[in-house]
């Protein structure tokens, strides 16, 4: 493990290419070759991040969005997993060309993970101290000595108080939120480019979910660093995502800015997500609006639009017809085939802005006017 | 595109809505297995296993029909006759004797088949023995745990840290010599293992939710242990019956071999490992035919029961 | 649905108080003092068909008190009356009896069902246990529950690992109606869920508490589904109940700090009210329960603590009808929390 300072040349340091993204992600395509069949795991993901942006990867567990990120980090066995198709370009250098050395390089160093459960994803027989400073001596050359004074610096930064003591203790001694904080800490012991969360909140306590998104978008603010925020919960991503992507069955089904998900959204899926969500505001309680059915299995994907079985406005060729993606000129892109029609798209669900509740200084957002360019 | 807003009456959307709701359970939509019918089937495809299980089975045939055919055909395993010890004594293997004779002349082959009976009747039924007990005191360890754990589980190390086959051998001294007080020995002291290895089982699974749902339901402590513990740790339970079943046999051939089990003439593989072994030099078939049966045997159950664990596992699918 | 608050309660919890030696094992307990105070001094009272919320981070003694109610653990101290009879002084029949009329849905709807029972004997088992019907009978029942919970009868003989974690919940629901309960003990049902699926859920359970005036006791750590669920609302803290009151009061005027800042840290679905509302984020984690804060136990984490907070209990007062809160400054309510001088 513990090999000589290697000769890569950093490629964080490497400028972005002229007209190029930090990471571009092209018609990604992964699938799984199991004995019961095919699982399109991940079908013609695409989308940009630059620095200090956040993406936000929104859906239903199995739409394929940790796999999505897995599969850019070199993370999937393969087989039975297999890259069919796309691209994945970081700072303009194809990820899935390289060598298993050259990516654990990027592993850590240029893009890092921190995952749902900071439980198992820490050693239990290692001290914090050090599995916070290993990314540094793996990476970086460090001294042991140099790791560890590092790891305290980074435990402060993170908010973890005493930091001088808590590096000598084990994982079990942190609580679940202190332990996520040193996954944070030790994701950005290497000052990575990108930042892939993977739910970090999810099995955390509100209030611990809170100081830990404040967390990292401070740390964001400080290192300009990506973030690539995975989540079912649209909730968790309404303030601190710049772009998000709603993925279903392995599908990105709209891409688009926050503003244009939350506000002008074209897909019904999205609508779904955002009326799944129970609503504080209200005077009278009705029924939640969930959306109904189970995700449908990755083998044998429906004829027709993927959600067609459980959108609620599925026509004849939703069945039929697999939709395009409709692009408008902002690049806010829907896969569904009346994306583009403004009677379509009254059925979206009110939000703060179309109820003119607060104050935005663009009252009515509504994108009502048909966009062009039909992708 | 235009959405056809007219055409689409809302009670159609519904029906559909309901349909995927209720259509298809499982994420690949197949037909509905048993949990069993998914052990069996992952079984199948571990091919070691399946060897071992063939071989069992060919052996325990063989044995069972033994009677019908194999004295007509090599003689009796038990014969003392002078006249054939001149004849064919220590002969090699031949076409007439396949694995060889020995010194009294008795077909080898034959006596390795009579021998089976006797090893795969021990081996089962101290197995059966050792597994009842060990259930029991497994299941009251860890069911009602407290002073009963320790008393059951401290019993347990005791017995343990006897050597095991002079602890049987005394056994059988007390018990006196017989082929049913040798199975009977292995059985009763073989419990402490499964006992343990039950008693793990169902701690695991007293803790989880569905046996506290089902006490929520008022059931009775006979019901979840009839109904929830016990098939949720069964599995564990049928693969280390297996295993034991090929250590009951070596067993067996050890106190036999000893000279404290099955008494000559009876054809016992440890006996006839233990006659053999003066004409290790001259007529090694005498010991080796013996021994391949027990390597095979024993290690035909150890593998069959490595494959049993791995089918049985619930926590293999679901991942 | 509303109820009706007066008249004998359906469900009272007295003064419940439940502690657990600190150190697991077989000696430590009896030689070690220090105990793990994970419910302490808590009173409420459940009337029939309501939904009572409790709410609280992990470790705040929800879930235990909820597994006390049903007698899966014995209280330390205090009283449950279900029905006005003591549930501690129950004899093995009266207990069997209670079980008929209280039942459980659990988190966890992958570990709550038995993976070799198929869904017909999984649901069916509240009323083999309690010798209801015969077995056609009781089979038709299934059938006619597992319909009403949204799953297909035909799927009768399936296990549960052919469902999805949704599909399983329906499952677990629909066995803790098979005896047509009067109180249901919801432990987290939807916090194992995808947002998507965690609505369809609420929605269920509500529809059923309509047609058979069922009460449930739902407890979860997002107070966003809680309120949406419940007709009263009790926010626990570190064993403590701190708040207590109808569901709207609690949202429009939260008067303990605790509550204003689990309201604020629910994230909202839509970046302009996200970036415009005010949040409160506490700092650090909730203390040990081995051994609580003097005084209010929030007070290490409180964003207008005095020192009076470290030093003496604050009462659980009634600051309106119906609504109890257990802060020294509860009377200056409602102020937001954010608008006081720190």
């Amino acid at each position: 493990m513990a090999k000589k300072t290697t000769n890569h040349t950093d490629l964080k340091e490497k400028p972005i290419p002229e007209g190029r993204h930090l990471l571009e992600v092209d018609n990604l395509k992964m699938f799984f070759h199991t004995e019961d069949g095919i699982v399109h795991a991940v079908n013609g993901v695409s989308y940009t991040l630059d620095r200090g942006e956040t993406l936000g990867v929104v859906g239903e567990s199995g739409s394929g969005k940790s796999v999505t990120a897995m599969t850019i980090m070199g993370l999937i066995d393969m087989p039975p997993g297999k890259i069919e198709g796309g691209h994945v370009y970081y700072r303009g250098e194809s990820l899935l060309d390289m060598t298993e050395e050259q990516m654990q390089h990027i592993r850590g160093n240029d893009i890092a993970m921190i995952f749902q459960d900071p439980m198992t994803s820490l050693n239990p027989v290692y001290k914090i101290g050090r599995q916070v400073g290993e990314g540094l001596r793996l990476h970086r050359g460090y001294s042991k000595k140099e790791a560890l004074e590092r790891a305290v610096e980074l435990l402060h930064l993170v908010g973890i108080p005493n930091p001088e003591k808590r590096v000598n203790e084990y994982p079990h001694q942190f609580s679940g939120g202190m332990r996520q904080r040193a996954m944070i800490a030790m994701a950005l012991a290497c000052d990575p480019d990108i930042l892939i969360a993977d739910e970090p909140t999810t099995a955390l306590d509100v209030t611990i979910q809170a100081q830990i998104i404040e967390l990292m978008q401070e740390m964001q603010e400080k290192n300009g660093n990506a973030i690539i925020m995975i989540t079912h919960d649209l909730g968790v991503v309404a303030d601190m995502a710049d772009k998000i992507m709603v993925m279903y069955a392995g599908r990105p089904v709209e891409f688009g800015t926050a503003d244009e998900i939350f506000y002008d959204s074209r897909h019904p899926y999205t609508w779904g997500l955002i009326r799944s969500i129970p609503e504080q505001a209200i005077d009278e309680k009705k029924p939640l609006t969930p959306i109904h059915g189970n995700p449908p299995s990755l083998v044998n994907l429906p004829a027709g639009c993927p959600f067609a079985p459980r959108c609620p406005y599925a026509v004849d060729i939703c069945h039929e017809k697999e939709p395009v993606h409709i692009t408008t000129e902002t690049g806010h892109y829907s896969a569904c085939h009346f994306a583009d029609d403004p009677e379509f798209l009254k059925f979206a669900p009110d939000t703060s802005r179309s109820r003119g509740n607060i104050a935005t200084g663009s009252p009515d957002t509504i994108d009502t006017k048909p966009t062009g360019g039909e992708a | 595109m235009k959405y056809p807003v007219s055409t689409q009456g809302a009670g159609a959307a519904a029906a559909a809505v309901v349909d995927a709701t209720k259509s298809g359970g499982s994420a690949s939509g197949a037909a509905s297995r048993t949990l069993w019918g998914d052990a069996w089937k992952r079984l199948r495809q571990n091919k070691l296993a399946i060897v071992a299980a063939i071989w069992i089975i060919f052996v325990a045939l063989v044995a069972i029909t033994a009677d019908l055919w194999a004295q007509q055909w090599l003689g009796s395993p038990t014969a003392a006759d002078t006249t054939a010890m001149a004849t064919s004594s220590l002969l090699p293997p031949s076409l007439e004797h396949p694995f060889g004779t020995d010194v009294t002349g008795r077909d080898i082959l034959v006596r390795v088949i009579y021998g089976a009976r006797i090893s795969l009747t021990i081996g089962l039924l101290a197995t059966a023995i050792s597994t009842v007990i060990g259930l029991v005191m497994g299941a009251l360890a860890a069911y009602y745990g407290g002073i009963f754990d320790t008393i059951i589980m401290r019993a347990a190390d005791i017995f343990l840290a006897f050597p095991y086959v002079l602890f049987v051998l005394c056994l059988i001294a007390a018990l006196g010599q017989s082929i049913t007080n040798v199975f009977v020995a292995i059985g009763i002291l073989g419990w402490p293992s499964i006992a343990r290895v039950f008693r793990s089982a169902i701690l695991s699974v007293k803790e989880s939710d569905y046996v506290d749902a089902a006490r929520a339901m008022g059931a009775s402590d006979a019901r979840i242990i009839a109904r929830h513990i016990f098939p949720n740790s069964v599995a564990s339970i049928v693969v280390y019956a297996t295993m034991n079943i090929g250590s009951a046999i070596l067993t067996e051939a050890s106190i036999s071999f000893l000279g404290m089990g099955v008494q000559p003439p009876n054809p016992s593989w440890g006996i006839m490992i233990q006659d053999g072994q003066a004409y290790l030099m001259t007529a090694p078939w005498l010991m080796i035919m013996p021994g391949l049966a027990i390597l095979s045997t024993v290690l035909a159950f150890t593998l069959l029961g490595d494959g049993l664990r791995d089918a049985l596992d619930v926590k293999m699918k679901d991942a | 649905m509303a109820s009706n608050t007066t008249g004998a309660p359906l469900l009272k919890v007295e003064h419940l108080t439940k502690e657990f030696p600190a150190e697991a094992g077989m000696l430590a307990g009896r030689f070690s003092k220090r105990v793990v105070s994970a419910v302490n001094d808590v009173s409420f009272e459940i009337h029939a068909g309501e939904t009572f919320g409790l709410v609280g981070e992990s470790g705040c003694g929800k879930s235990t008190t909820g597994r006390t109610i049903m007698r899966l653990t014995n209280p330390t101290a205090g009283k449950v009356f279900f029905e006005g009879k003591d549930v501690a002084k129950m004899n093995k029949h009266e207990l069997k009896d209670l079980r008929r009329k209280m039942q459980f849905i659990f988190q966890d709807p992958y570990a709550s069902l038995n993976p070799r029972m198929t869904i017909g004997e999984i649901v069916s088992e509240p009323m083999t246990i309690h010798n209801v019907g015969t077995k056609e009978e009781r089979m038709k029942t299934v059938r006619e529950l597992l319909d009403v919970v949204g799953l297909n009868p035909e799927h009768i003989n399936r296990y549960p690992h052919e469902f999805s974690g949704g599909q399983r919940q329906r499952i677990g629901i629909a066995r803790a109606f098979a005896l047509k309960p009067k109180l249901i003990i919801c432990d987290e049902p939807v916090s194992a869920l995808d947002v998507s699926i965690q609505a369809q859920v609420l929605n269920l359970l509500k529809e059923l508490q309509n047609k058979y005036g069922t009460a449930y006791l739902f407890i979860a750590h997002d107070l966003s589904v809680v309120q949406h669920i419940s007709d009263r609302v009790a926010v626990m803290y570190l064993g403590k109940m701190v708040e207590l009151s109808d569901w709207k009061t609690l949202y429009t005027e939260p008067h303990h700090p605790y509550t204003q800042s689990l309201l604020s840290a629910v994230p909202v679905p839509d970046p302009d009210v996200q970036k415009t509302r005010t949040r409160i984020i506490l700092a650090g984690d909730p203390p040990s329960p081995i051994d609580p804060p003097s005084g209010c136990r929030f007070h290490t984490r409180c964003p207008i603590a005095k020192e009076i907070c470290g030093k003496e209990q604050p009462d659980f007062k009634q600051v309106a009808p119906g609504h109890f809160c257990a802060c020294h400054f509860a009377e200056k309510f409602p102020i937001k929390t954010s608008s006081i001088e720190l």
